[in-house]
């Protein structure tokens, strides 16, 4: 009997050690207060505008371990971070970072191209639009902060731009061809995400101009025939959309949009839950690999911060919350924890180009810090209501 | 989970026909009642609680309810294809007395891999009025079974009612995974 039960416990045992180190391995999220964050904020912020050229553009990404500097550049990049500054002014209400993210907005605001009604920012060959939509929602929430009406005729002719790429079915193509002064039939990854939002933030400003409507096309579209029409085996959990339809006018949230974000809200809870468990070291590193690249986490947790906004308004997202927050808060603590300190980098060849960055295997690029930035603005604003709440 | 699915996850896990055949029985082929209901009742109360801890477990676990679903059910998965395969438990050796009770009628019986993860993620995410409701209904129907004498007819239909039981905790496993990848 009693081998009989020996083999009996060593089966659960044994079982229960493999499940725990193979599937459930520990999620650990270090707790970190509001003002640990916005010392992150602070760094990371130091790091994207301490590397800004004297054209207004970022530095593009550093290796730390055979100390080179990239050269190579991406507009859709300098549109995500200038957007991604301006989100930070929009919480600190630094000046300081108003005044680095019109520097990032100058430079691309020097080479806007008009053709058939429509404006865009043409930073060289073909007209991209994730720059656009991108530089356009930097636009947009810049003009909700500061009130300030200079940029709106750019910005409707931006959304103008948006519109003539947008297909009837709300798919978006992601160039104009310049030569050929036609929209591509190609699409992007992220540039159709990238348009939807830009649209849904030009409708908050210029309510009543069917920009909104716009939105909504793509978003329905991105939530339902995009990974068919665009060849995707999985859907696409994209950040972009969280933020279209968070920032989607209230009348415009259907069940099908709220289910579309609740959708993404799952996409993004596992992938922020498997990053909590990954350490990098031992068994782990071969069952779980490395912390993932902070552009991909970033991305993640900022659009669960834009899930955030939308289910503390929205009466259908409300019983998210709890757990939306559980994960911000989470993927706060594990990536401060992961920043390189200014401590750290004292001694390092290039201090100003290691500190306040979030590296993958030695190397960093601007949207690593641009995604994790948004994300720790989206924790802080739960942070600082928990606090204030004790 | 909503109501059926964890009352249908409870009977699939504890299986009460596979695991009546598992109990130990009389000359007369029926199960030995006395250890039967005391050794389920020691075997609910301690999934009870799992249950009743399952938050403070996975706390201390550092591991989300959501996240030990996929646990759960991968762990259902398994052994649900091992039900499959065997239909009936194997005998296990009885010792002398009330020790039954605890061994082999509690545990293994009743308190097992696929009870212990189900009560544990029940517990944490679906609470634990609903959990207690889905092992009192698995337990009731195991110990309806004990008086059931075990001949070549009904022990046939019982390995075939536990084989059905076990094709559905398959489901229910993958489901639970699912859910897990799902939630937020």
């Amino acid at each position: 009997m009693r081998r009989r039960l020996a083999v009996h416990l060593s089966v659960l045992i044994v079982g229960a050690a493999v499940i725990r180190i193979g599937v459930v391995p520990a999620e650990v999220c270090p707790v970190v207060t509001a003002t640990e964050v916005s010392a992150s904020i602070d760094a990371a912020v130091a790091w994207l505008v301490g590397g800004m050229s004297a054209e207004g553009t970022y530095t593009y990404g550093y290796d730390k371990d055979g100390d080179r500097i990239n050269r190579g550049y991406s507009d859709a990049r300098h549109g995500g971070v200038t957007m991604s500054l301006f989100q930070t002014y929009g919480v600190t209400g630094d000046p300081a970072i108003l005044a680095a993210a019109d520097r990032g907005l100058a430079h691309a605001l020097g080479r806007i191209a008009e053709h058939d009604g429509w404006m865009a920012w043409e930073p060289g060959g073909d007209i991209p639009v994730g720059a656009n939509g991108l530089l356009l929602a930097a636009l947009a929430i810049r003009r909700g902060i500061t009130s300030e009406r200079t940029h709106d005729d750019l910005m409707r002719g931006m959304g103008r731009f948006l519109v003539s790429q947008q297909q009837p079915d709300g798919s978006v193509f992601s160039y104009w061809d310049v030569g050929d002064e036609t929209a591509s039939p190609v699409f992007g990854p992220f540039a159709t995400g990238e348009a939807a939002w830009a649209l849904a933030l030009l409708d908050r400003q210029f309510p009543g101009e069917g920009w909104g409507e716009a939105a909504a096309r793509t978003l329905d579209y991105m939530g339902n025939d995009r990974n068919l029409t665009e060849g995707y085996l999985t859907s696409l959990p994209d950040h972009w959309a969280a933020y279209t339809v968070s920032d989607l006018r209230p009348d415009l949230i259907t069940d099908e949009r709220v289910e579309y974000a609740r959708r993404l809200a799952g996409y993004f809870g596992i992938r922020l839950r498997f990053e909590a468990q990954r350490r990098g070291t031992g068994i782990n590193l071969w069952l779980r690999w490395y912390p993932g690249p902070p552009a991909g986490v970033g991305t993640a947790g900022e659009g669960l911060g834009a899930l955030h906004r939308l289910s503390l308004q929205e009466a259908r997202m409300a019983d998210l919350t709890p757990p939306i927050e559980e994960r911000l808060l989470c993927t706060a603590g594990f990536m401060v924890e992961r920043q390189i300190s200014a401590a750290e980098a004292t001694g390092a060849v290039r201090p100003t180009l290691e500190a306040g960055a979030w590296f993958y295997r030695g190397y960093t690029q601007m949207d690593d810090q641009q995604h994790v930035l948004s994300t720790l603005l989206a924790a802080l604003s739960v942070l600082e209501t928990s606090e204030e709440d004790r | 989970m909503n109501s059926l699915l964890v009352l249908t996850a409870y009977l699939a896990a504890l299986n009460p026909a596979r695991t009546r055949l598992g109990v130990p029985e009389d000359e007369t082929g029926r199960a030995r009642l006395g250890l039967l209901v005391a050794g389920t009742a020691i075997g609910l109360l301690t999934l009870t609680g799992l249950a009743a801890a399952s938050r403070s477990v996975l706390e201390a676990l550092e591991v989300s309810p959501e996240t030990f679903r996929i646990a759960a059910g991968f762990v259902m998965v398994i052994v649900a294809s091992w039900m499959i395969f065997v239909p009936v438990p194997t005998t296990e050796p009885v010792p002398a007395g009330s020790a039954a009770v605890l061994w082999p009628v509690a545990f293994p019986r009743v308190v097992s891999p696929e009870t212990i993860t189900l009560a544990l993620s029940t517990g944490a995410s679906d609470g634990l009025g609903l959990t207690l409701s889905g092992l009192a209904l698995a337990g009731a129907m195991l110990i309806v079974l004990g008086p059931v004498r075990v001949g070549p007819i009904s022990g046939r239909v019982m390995s075939s009612v536990g084989r059905v039981a076990a094709v559905v905790l398959v489901f229910i496993g993958v489901w639970l995974a699912i859910q897990g990848v799902r939630e937020v």
